[in-house]
């Protein structure tokens, strides 16, 4: 059933493979493994190819149109398909009932049969408990529906969860390397340009015309530009592909305040200013609340990562971009005392959750959940949104970053990627068949990929509306199945789908709650695009350079959570973050700067 | 017969009395101190997820009851291949490990041996010098402990400093016996085999404890050297469900969900540790018969 | 007897060295027959790879493998000495290990004398069971449990506040409330565990003895001193010559539950600072050059209280 599909199909599209193969005046890899179907196709489309070979693929795809659209139409707003239906469209590389998004590609054509018998090595850590569901990855249903669609057998090689770093580093040390690695680049030290450097990995920039539905991404996303700059190194190498991003979700952290808390103390607006959180928060403590304010921390700034309140001050957790373009640490800017005296004095009060410093995330959910615990959280909203709504039936209002002044513009430390860091993907210097390798992972950038990773296999999981999307209905099995009720909604996450693969992703069109509640992707969105924007952008250091400041960063690190923390709690007083700022200087933060800056200035000249 | 003897010598002299109760008052102290955090995690592996993940301070009951962190740790049949599997490496290893610290054992501890101090200097030694993971892992993958069950019993055939435990506990055995012993005309083996290990039954049986539970709980060894899941001890799957249970943290995207499962992620940790060491408590009470006091020398004498 | 020995000695001394070593042999063949297995166990296991000792020495790279890795020298070495934080990490490693062998060393000897003194057979039992229990207790549920004990309104923080007449938020907020917590802690879950070897001990001691002393009139405490001490001695001794070359050893797991920025002025330890600086990157070589370096101390240290304990008390490792 499946291989018909397939056939019909290729002896249409083998034309355009067959054209393009000509005026590239390459002679096409395929031959070992063409078919009977094939032959015929080719014949077939040499005859169009004698007229005009440029004509020949639209005239070929012309041929097609028909009986795809033909299944558009059977497909496209069906609420109820029938077994032919859901078994046509999980086994056909036809997309033409899919509409066109982001300008993702349909570029099929390495899926010929040219790959049948080729098994790939992959190395991929498990994400959301997905080994834990399918210890044989291969098994998963999304793999193998792949495996089918592409001809690709894939064997995946999966450390034990928690010690990816260990089981890294003794495969490579035994010297067998797989096909592909994934998600590898923190685990193995200095990172991407030292895989290149070791030879473990190899560049990609000379292979891009097997990455026809990635590189049609890059050069049509909405995003393109970015895309493109975030995508290659310094110096313009591929050294791995990764999750792109066709929306950007924003700033993922800020604060929440429980809409019951605003009735309580009779607040109609969210507060905007410094001095406004401060009577919001105190009217929220004479109101009850135990600990008016939540957040995780460790080093001083609200929360982790995050530089809630104290970018009101120009000040950051870590490197950003100033206002002159240049890199600048940003926990010793001037602001510092001011951020520092407003935090230690709303501890002293009460204000700010007074076990901050120790409390684990399960203090924190404690707090969250408990009706006299916390009035306002700062944390992702639709975590919030979830815990409160569980507990007490109440929602949360998003309130923007603090400013100092009324109508100041708010700031935030983030940069939005559109290129995934830490999901590359890359193929090593052992590969036996780059064409087969790069093909398999070409096809999450494909409309295909896009909706299976994405979204599961048609019919159980996800549907397709009159527009061409795909969406989950009511009865999928991503919301009714057993063991993911069972579970509290863990297997959701990768049960059925591969969200998480290399391809093109957003939360908001293929997550089973994120599609549901899309109002929440928009706050994320105010928060970002209505801010200043000082994050640094994902620049690259050379192994060298990563190598001189691995003590430093380390140090700094150390000096800030510590005085930081102890001013805040108060066992410091104000006054020691000059100290600090002495500290840190001798401790070489004029040269991790240094360091970055030049990573920075390669950046922007990329 | 002899613990009556010591029984009846006990006078109730105030004195006695006095430490008597201070004895059993600091014991008891000290056995509620130590019972808390048992009680602690079974009542946590009963709990309602949603109740335990809002609950701060200790716990003096189950809040709600339910079996479905058990449901879930119990979910596959790969926690009984790992009962079976986490058996047969504790048997066999524990079984190499006595016999190989025995031998060992038995040499450092005769007096009069000239490479005696030699042999001991190469022992210690390697408890402070190591060569690190991955020439330890090479050296395994040559010498094909990698996939077979040489694999979890070889390596650790021997724990350096549980030979050096057993050598004191048979240097302690009394000199004259063995004296007497060749003059009877027995052989070095005989020595070993009729003198000292009857009298070295309750060091012995601590060692063998000790070995007992490294085995038991022991995972970075089969994380390592084994690639079959059919293979893997009990441990490691624990630690699978432990750390995917957690670990789901450390990616950004689709918080959302996340939070439902962190209650779970909670009730499901407290049961893990309860099926991971229910058994390997259940061990120590016959350990326990062996530290008797006297029951070997006297009977030996007698 | 010891004199005559002694000749013996004196004489085998003037006899040259292979003669001595064929006597030896020839006396002692089944000692050292039965530990050939065990030398081989050894040269294979730990021998074999210790050339690994030297990526302290190299930028080590597993993809290139030991040979072809760079020699860096002592560039690991100075990294680690020259950290301005080295002298706190120093110091708070040898004060945790100082504090837990001062008062986690003696507790399991004290908890084995006084269960040695029961004589209700079931209590004793179960006090057994139970102290040994907590050793069990996965780290993360311990520490987890600590929390609830020191935080604000926990049993302990209640007991310190009302020696202390303040108020506190979590103990585990305060620098100086750390080496206690993490002490206590630790003698806690093995307290238990640890009497474990001495009661095994004490099992062999000659019941005679205690009848002896009986009649000598010997209280409980006489004979605890003069009887069960003596002969657990030598375990004693030889734990403590252990523990003593582990001073400057620590491990990261429990630290990196319990501690936090507030603490880290008294709680950062040298096995924190390389598990921050990077194990998790697969930093080989510059925790093998820390690693190295406190191996040599503890070594040292070992062979010194190994000497002490020689003149002291007749018992010894080697």
């Amino acid at each position: 059933m499946m291989k018909k599909q397939r056939k019909q199909w290729l002896a249409g599209t083998a034309a355009a493979i067959l054209a393009a193969s000509l005026l590239g005046g390459c002679g096409g890899s395929g031959g070992n493994s063409t078919t009977a179907a094939t032959t015929a196709a080719t014949t077939a489309a040499a005859t169009t190819a004698a007229a005009t070979t440029a004509a020949a693929g639209t005239a070929a795809s012309e041929e097609t149109q028909a009986a795809e659209s033909d299944l558009a139409a059977r497909i496209r707003g069906n609420t109820n398909p029938s077994a032919e239906e859901i078994a046509l469209v999980n086994t056909t590389l036809d997309d033409s009932y899919l509409g066109d998004f982001y300008g993702l590609g349909s570029d099929y054509s390495a899926y010929d049969g040219r790959f049948d018998g080729v098994t790939l090595d992959i190395w991929m850590p498990s994400l959301y408990g997905t080994a834990d569901i399918y210890p044989d990855l291969s098994q998963h249903p999304v793999f193998k529906q792949v495996s089918e669609l592409t001809g690709i057998k894939l064997n995946f090689i999966t450390p034990t969860v928690g010690e990816e770093a260990t089981e890294f580093n003794l495969m490579i040390s035994g010297g067998e390397l797989p096909d592909i690695i994934m998600r590898y680049n923190t685990y193995y030290t200095g990172g991407l340009p030292a895989a290149y450097e070791d030879g473990l990995i190899i560049d990609l920039a000379e292979y891009e015309q097997y990455l026809p539905n990635y590189m049609k991404f890059l050069n049509d996303s909405a995003n393109s530009e970015a895309m493109k700059v975030e995508s290659v190194n310094d110096e313009h190498q591929r050294l791995a592909i990764s999750v792109l991003n066709t929306g950007v979700a924003g700033v993922p952290y800020g604060l929440c305040i429980r809409e019951e808390a605003m009735e309580r103390t009779g607040w109609t607006e969210v507060p905007e200013t410094i001095d406004e959180w401060h009577d919001f928060l105190t009217d929220c403590k004479n109101a009850g609340y135990s600990a008016p304010l939540t957040f995780a921390c460790s080093d001083g700034f609200i929360s982790n990562g995050f530089s809630c309140f104290a970018s009101a001050y120009g000040v950051y957790s870590g490197l950003f971009v100033d206002d002159n373009n240049k890199i600048a640490y940003g926990p010793i800017q001037e602001g510092l005392e001011g951020y520092l005296e407003t935090m230690s004095q709303w501890y002293k009060e009460g204000l700010i959750d007074q076990d901050f410093a120790t409390g684990d995330s399960t203090h924190r959910t404690s707090l969250i959940t408990s009706a006299d615990g916390s009035a306002v959280i700062h944390n992702s909203p639709s975590t919030i949104a979830k815990a409160v709504k569980g507990e007490i039936g109440k929602d949360v209002i998003a309130a923007p970053y603090p400013v100092l002044n009324k109508g100041d513009q708010t700031a935030v430390d983030y940069y939005p990627n559109w290129v995934s860091t830490g999901t590359y993907t890359s193929i090593t210097t052992q590969c036996d068949n780059i064409e087969a390798a790069l093909a398999f992972l070409d096809f999450g950038y494909s409309k295909k990929g896009w909706e299976l990773y994405g979204l599961g296999s048609y019919g159980d999981i996800h549907l397709i509306d009159e527009n061409g999307k795909p969406y989950y209905p009511d009865d999928s099995l991503v919301y009714t199945d057993e063991e993911i009720v069972q579970n509290g909604g863990n297997y959701s996450l990768s049960k059925y789908r591969l969200h998480w693969f290399t391809g093109a992703y957003w939360e908001v069109d293929s997550s089973p709650t994120g599609t549901k509640n899309p109002q929440l992707y928009e706050i994320l969105g105010d928060w970002t695009w209505d801010s200043k924007r000082v994050g640094l952008p994902p620049v690259s250091l050379t192994p060298e350079e990563s190598a001189s400041i691995v003590d430093i960063s380390n140090n700094i690190k150390t000096a800030k959570s510590e005085y930081l923390m102890k001013i805040i709690m108060g066992q410091l007083p104000v006054s020691a973050a000059e100290e600090y700022r002495q500290t840190v200087k001798e401790m070489g933060v004029d040269q991790y700067v240094a360091v970055y800056q030049a990573a920075y200035d390669r950046f922007l000249t990329r | 017969m002899r613990g009556q003897n010591i029984r009846r010598v006990g006078r109730w002299t105030p004195s006695n009395i006095i430490f008597c109760i201070i004895n059993y008052a600091v014991l008891g102290f000290l056995t509620l101190l130590c019972l808390y955090p048992i009680l602690y995690i079974i009542f946590a592996s009963f709990s309602d997820p949603e109740r335990l993940i809002a609950h701060e301070g200790l716990l003096f009951k189950s809040l709600g009851f339910t079996l479905r962190g058990y449901a879930i740790t119990f979910k596959d049949s790969s926690i009984l291949i790992g009962y079976r599997n986490t058996l047969i490496y504790v048997v066999l290893g524990t079984a190499l490990n006595m016999i190989m610290t025995i031998m060992g054992a038995f040499t450092l501890s005769r007096s009069g041996l000239m490479f005696k101090k030699v042999l001991m200097m190469v022992i210690i030694v390697t408890m402070f010098f190591g060569g690190g993971l991955i020439p330890w892992y090479l050296l395994m993958r040559q010498l094909k402990l990698y996939n077979n069950i040489w694999a979890m019993i070889l390596p650790g055939a021997i724990g350096t400093w549980d030979m050096i435990i057993l050598r004191t506990g048979f240097q302690s055995v009394p000199r004259d016996l063995e004296e007497a012993a060749i003059i009877d005309g027995g052989s070095q083996f005989t020595i070993l085999k009729e003198v000292i290990l009857p009298l070295s039954k309750p060091v012995l049986a601590v060692i063998l404890l000790y070995y007992l539970v490294g085995h038991w709980n022991s995972w970075f060894n089969a994380m390592v050297l084994l690639d079959k899941r059919e293979m893997y001890p009990l441990q490691l799957f624990l630690r699978e469900i432990l750390v995917s249970n957690s670990s789901s943290q450390t990616a950004v995207v689709e918080s959302a969900e996340l939070s439902e499962v962190e209650a779970y992620r909670e009730l499901v940790k407290y049961c893990v540790i309860v099926v991971a060491t229910a058994p390997i408590l259940c061990i120590y009470p016959f350990i326990q018969k062996y530290f008797v006091r006297g029951v070997f020398v006297g009977s030996l004498k007698g | 007897m010891s004199k005559k020995k002694k000749q013996t000695v004196l004489l085998e001394y003037q006899q040259p060295f292979w003669t001595r070593v064929k006597k030896d042999l020839r006396r002692n063949w089944f000692a050292y027959f039965v530990f050939i297995p065990v030398l081989i166990w050894y040269i294979v296991f730990h021998y074999l790879p210790m050339y690994g000792v030297l990526i302290a020495f190299k930028d080590f790279k597993p993809l290139l493998g030991f040979a072809r890795s760079k020699w860096v020298g002592l560039k690991n070495f100075v990294d680690f000495f020259s950290n301005p934080y080295l002298f706190r990490l120093v110091k708070n490693t040898l004060m945790l290990n100082l504090w837990s062998l001062v008062l986690g060393f003696p507790a399991p000897i004290i908890l084995a004398l006084l269960m040695n003194e029961v004589r209700n057979a079931a209590f004793k039992r179960t006090v057994q069971t139970i102290t040994y229990m907590p050793h069990f207790v996965s780290l993360v549920v311990a520490c987890g449990i600590i929390r609830l004990f020191v935080a604000s309104g926990g049993p302990i923080n209640q007991i310190v506040n009302f020696f202390t007449g303040t108020e506190h938020s979590s103990l585990l907020n305060y620098a100086s409330m750390y080496r206690p917590i993490y002490v206590l802690s630790g003698i806690w879950q093995g307290i238990g565990w640890g009497s474990i070897i001495y009661l095994s001990a004490m099992a062999s001691v000659d019941p005679q003895l205690y009848e002896a002393a009986e009649i000598d009139g010997g209280g409980r405490l006489v004979k605890m001193w003069h009887i069960t001490i003596p002969s657990i001695l030598p375990t004693i001794m030889i734990l403590l010559i252990r523990d003593l070359g582990g001073l400057l050893s620590s491990g990261y797991q429990k630290a990196i539950l319990l501690y936090n920025s507030m603490t880290y002025e008294t709680a950062d330890t040298i096995a924190t600072y390389v598990y921050r600086r990077g194990l998790q990157q697969g930093n080989y070589s510059f925790s093998a050059a820390v690693g190295l370096s406190s191996a040599v101390i503890n070594f040292v240290l070992l062979y010194i209280s190994n000497k002490v304990s020689k003149k002291l008390t007749e018992t010894s490792l080697f």
